[in-house]
């Protein structure tokens, strides 16, 4: 059902007015009026901040901004020491707390800046070397047998092998011998199957002209990071291996250091950061309130039960000099009222399906309950098998074992919990254990869903005959709270319709009595008459209905269809003379078949909830329900 | 031909021509649901409702396949 609100005004002194918000923003139940009627009313203006306030409110956005910056950087505890730091709640925000908070942000911001800072430079250091790593290493046992002299250049290169390695390398020895007059050592190595590391050593004179021949060829040097760049290739590869071993340690020093910042301050940066974005909530609600010379209003909704606690408890804190009324609402406002579901326990994890299409307008009809009863049924009647049903009843049971902290797939789980249930005691009704499996295992089919289609056929029919009166009937009420007489009485009309066609049809086909089919005619007539009085051109809609009547034999197609395939994976399974064969044929066709019941059924008897039910009554575009209160934006 | 053979064919025309209408139907409106799911994640349960209101064409042909195969024959 939709929980009733109520429509309330609190009128107070400008004074206490910081007061009455944090109380509100405490109790966390009023959902404020940004444009209430009233206001329009009685000459009111928005409240509007003075400057000293404006300052603070920019104050608190800049901390609010560093601390999240600074909570970035941190790293977060390990959560024995998280849960044994947390019990504290958020400091209230006194000029002495505000010291404290600027004093604190300062102490921390500098020390944390500096260790991420140098983390960060030993981080991106590794990252470069990283880079380098393959070609250095393969290269350093050549390094190593050079002697290293005044008189010697050495030059690194990798290089991309397209054609044969041989080839390349002798093109590359023509070219040095040319330049340095057979001057020069050539070593080579693979770096992997599609490039070269090749080192070159030449006499010091000739290093102009080979880095200008190798520019000409498109050869690219070994290009080495910008600390090392200016030493030679052998002492900077010294550097870099040496770097590679300190960088890690340098690293890991630096982050003990900043997980001891935070096991001294995260906590504390936690508090105040909570402290200061509840203090700009209560800011930035502030902008939603109306004053007038003394006085300042706050307009909202509060669920109609929690109103008079809310009273008693500002009567408390404030005596006297805050007024806490109740308005009247009239229906005209329903638009504006903000919509809470409230169900019992067990039908709230359905409240997800009727979310799924819209929230319910106040003073509509919630369909929850209707969904809990009718989609697990129009599930099992398609489905329909022992098997499949216990198979979906543990796949659901891991699924919420595994992410069960989700609460969307915590009520979906006990959606398909309920509908799974029901499809095993319609997989009793039918006879079916994968397929027809159960036959064979002494089941008996009250309903062979392979044998009786036209029985169920009527079955359909009549669920469908049933669940759309239910809905127009509904519709009948809803069109009554609005005090929408002309529509009511169409849809009276539209009901006496459908019963009345299918009774009609009913007693044609020898279902019902042959002498109801008179009385069939003079109703369906009449309720023509009904219909095109009270609804006109609207009303014809009604006709719909008996479309939608016809739309519910899709539980028999689709559950027929279902159970065929079954069928067809059993006795595709019995064609092959091999055991295991026949197993691994029948076990993926049900598996595909399984992969089906876990869809369509699910969809089609959605479909027939928000096409065919609610239709005739479910009013959509409900404004949802967001109390003022602490953290509800993170 | 005999008469099962053209009940057969009736039956089988009415379920694949409503498979077929409603195949073409459902591929227009899953390339713009797709679209707009993408444009606007909550709209999921509108356009799940549009994609699947074709699919009372099949059932329909689906019915009248049955009715065909069982009380003609």
């Amino acid at each position: 059902m939709i929980e009733p609100m109520a429509k309330v005004r609190l009128v107070s002194p400008r004074n206490l007015m910081d007061g009455v918000t944090a109380i509100l923003h405490e109790a966390g139940i009023l959902h404020i009026e940004s444009a209430p009627s009233e206001a329009r009313q009685i000459p009111l203006r928005p409240q509007v901040m003075d400057e000293p306030a404006r300052q603070r409110q920019a104050e608190l956005e800049r901390f609010r901004e560093e601390l999240r910056r600074l909570l970035l950087l941190l790293p977060e505890l390990p959560s024995r020491e998280r849960i044994r730091q947390e019990r504290a709640g958020p400091p209230e925000l006194t000029e002495g707390a505000m010291k404290r908070l600027v004093h604190l942000v300062r102490q921390v911001g500098t020390r944390v800046d500096y260790l991420s800072a140098r983390l960060k430079a030993c981080e991106d250091e590794l990252a470069l070397l990283a880079k380098y790593e393959k070609a250095l290493e393969a290269l350093a046992p050549f390094l190593r047998l050079i002697q290293e002299s005044e008189e010697l250049d050495h030059l690194g290169l990798t290089l991309e092998v397209k054609e044969q390695e041989d080839h390349l390398l002798t093109l590359l020895r023509e070219m040095m011998a040319k330049v340095t007059d057979n001057r020069y050592e050539l070593f080579h190595t693979r770096l992997d199957e599609r490039s070269l590391a090749v080192l070159l050593v030449f006499p010091k004179i000739c290093s102009a002209r080979v880095r200008g021949l190798l520019w000409e060829e498109g050869i690219n040097e070994l290009r080495l990071p910008a600390s090392v760049s200016d030493k030679p290739l052998g002492q900077a590869l010294r550097i870099i291996l040496k770097k590679k071993v300190e960088l890690p340690l340098r690293a890991a020093r630096y982050r003990d250091e900043l997980m001891d910042v935070a096991r001294n301050w995260r906590q504390d940066l936690i508090r105040y950061q909570r402290a200061v974005v509840q203090r700009l909530e209560e800011i930035e609600a502030a902008s939603l309130f109306y004053q007038t010379e003394m006085a300042s209003f706050i307009y909202g909704w509060v669920p109609r039960h929690a109103f008079s606690a809310l009273s008693a408890r500002i009567g408390k804190e404030f005596g006297g000099k805050v007024v806490v009324e109740a308005c009247p609402l009239g229906r005209e406002e329903w638009g504006a009222v903000p919509v809470v579901l409230q169900n019992p326990r067990f039908l709230r994890p359905f409240e997800t399906l009727t979310r799924l299409i819209a929230l319910p307008r106040y003073g509509s009809i919630d369909p929850t309950p209707y969904l809990a009863i009718f989609f697990p049924l129009f599930y099992g009647m398609i489905l329909g098998d022992i098997g499949y049903g216990l198979l979906l009843i543990i796949a659901t049971a891991v699924v919420r074992r595994r992410f069960g902290d989700q609460p969307l797939v915590r009520d979906l789980s006990i959606v398909f919990f309920v509908a799974s249930g029901a499809a095993v005691l319609f997989g009793f009704l039918f006879g079916e254990l994968f397929g027809e499996l159960g036959e064979h295992l002494g089941l008996h089919p009250l309903l062979n869903r392979m044998e009786a289609f036209i029985p169920l056929l009527y079955l359909s029919v009549g669920v469908g005959t049933f669940h759309v009166s239910l809905g127009i009937g509904l519709g009948v009420l809803w069109a009554w709270r609005q005090r929408e007489w002309h529509e009511c009485l169409a849809k009276i009309g539209g009901l006496l319709l459908v019963l009345s066609f299918v009774c009609l049809i009913a007693s044609l086909a020898g279902l019902l009595p042959r002498g109801w089919a008179p009385w069939g005619v003079i109703s369906l007539l009449l309720s023509f008459a009904m219909i095109l009085v009270f609804g006109g051109a609207r009303g014809a809609m009604e006709l719909h209905n008996l479309v939608n009547v016809l739309s519910y034999l899709r539980l028999m197609g689709i559950g027929v269809a279902s159970a065929a395939l079954a069928f067809a994976a059993n006795k595709l399974g019995g064609m092959v003379g091999n055991v295991l064969l026949a197993i691994v044929i029948g076990g993926t066709l049900h598996a595909i078949n399984f992969a089906f019941a876990l869809l369509s059924p699910t969809i089609q008897s959605l479909r027939l909830h928000y096409v065919e039910f609610f239709e005739n009554f479910f009013a959509p575009g409900g404004k949802p329900y967001k109390p003022f209160r602490r953290g509800a934006d993170s | 031909m005999t008469d099962i053979g053209l009940i057969a064919i009736g039956a089988g025309l009415a379920i694949g021509l409503a498979a077929l209408a409603t195949a073409l139907a459902q591929a227009k409106i899953g390339a713009a649901a797709v679209g707009a799911i993408l444009e606007k994640p909550e709209s999921l349960g509108t356009v799940l409702i549009l994609l699947v209101i074709p699919e009372t064409l099949v059932i329909f042909g689906f019915t009248v396949a049955i009715l065909i195969l069982f009380t003609l024959r």
